[in-house]
């Protein structure tokens, strides 16, 4: 059986090691984690690609096992997936600051950077980002994103930058990734796309 | 739809020109219009008759350099946008 280690690895990587495995088509598997947030999250998983998940605690490291139901669910999972396919949806994100969430800056600068890192690791991804005021110091100056970005990009992911924001805060980098962008253009895409997410 | 739309080099000037209007003159801001420029900028928009207030306001101001003035005719989808002054 197939033995993953997401022992000190931070949320999603655990998620995403096992979704990796889960597309490759491996049947069984089994993932250690080091906290319970993580084995909720497998088990959450877990559910929703039709596998089953047993956990077992040893030393403080929890062993997930991940085992594929029967052959009933398997098809199940796939005709869902293809029905997903032939009906594909454009969405927009749009990133209105440079951290996610309220509270803490340093939390929210992590979890930002986690959410693009994730959004590249499927292949359901945004038709659209769009950057404005504190946002555009992700896309002009965080070297992670930009590089998530890049990838984005090049799989078709089109990203328009505020150049009035980028202007007001006289970033002077060359820009890296996505188009300087207006007001008119980034509002033309969010009705273009059947749904936008605001971060 | 007829009115006067004042353009700014920057942001900054942008922001100070709604400072020198607020509780004085009646003014909107709106994106610099696609005809007058390809990067966005936040422009000030005023009605026609309060064109001549705001110009002596502006020229008046020691960090109100460098705006370009536009009188603006828009209609049916149909903007034109002519210049009428630089300062």
């Amino acid at each position: 059986m197939k033995k993953l280690d997401a022992v000190g690895k931070q949320c999603p990587i655990p998620v995403i090691m096992s979704k990796q495995e889960v597309r490759a088509g491996t049947e069984i598997f089994s993932i250690d984690v080091d906290n319970e947030y993580a084995v909720e999250n497998l088990k959450n998983y877990a559910e929703s690609a039709e596998y089953s998940a047993n956990v077992e605690d040893h030393d403080n490291i929890y062993t997930v096992t991940m085992s594929k139901n029967g052959s009933e669910a398997i098809t199940k999972t796939e005709e869902k997936t293809t029905e997903e396919v032939a009906a594909p949806e454009n969405y927009a994100i749009f990133v209105g600051n440079d951290i996610l969430g309220n509270g803490s800056q340093e939390l929210g600068t992590n979890l930002i950077r986690m959410f693009f890192f994730t959004l590249t690791q499927d292949e359901d991804i945004p038709k659209y980002i769009l950057f404005m005021n504190n946002g555009v110091k992700l896309a002009m100056q965080d070297e992670q994103i930009i590089e998530h970005l890049q990838e984005l990009e090049s799989r078709g992911t089109e990203i328009y930058i505020c150049g009035t924001c980028v202007n007001f805060y006289e970033i002077k980098n060359e820009i890296k990734v996505g188009k300087i962008s207006n007001m008119y253009e980034i509002v033309e895409k969010m009705k273009k796309a059947h749904k936008v997410i605001t971060l | 739809m007829k009115y006067y739309l004042f353009v700014f080099p920057n942001t900054h000037s942008a922001i100070a020109g709604q400072k020198h209007l607020e509780g004085k003159i009646p003014f909107s801001v709106m994106p610099t219009l696609r005809e007058i420029s390809d990067s966005c900028g936040i422009s000030i928009r005023i009605k026609e008759e309060h064109y001549s207030d705001v110009r002596k306001i502006f020229e008046n101001c020691n960090d109100m350099e460098g705006f370009m003035i536009f009188h603006v005719e828009s209609e049916k989808g149909k903007t034109t946008a002519e210049k009428i002054y630089t300062k």
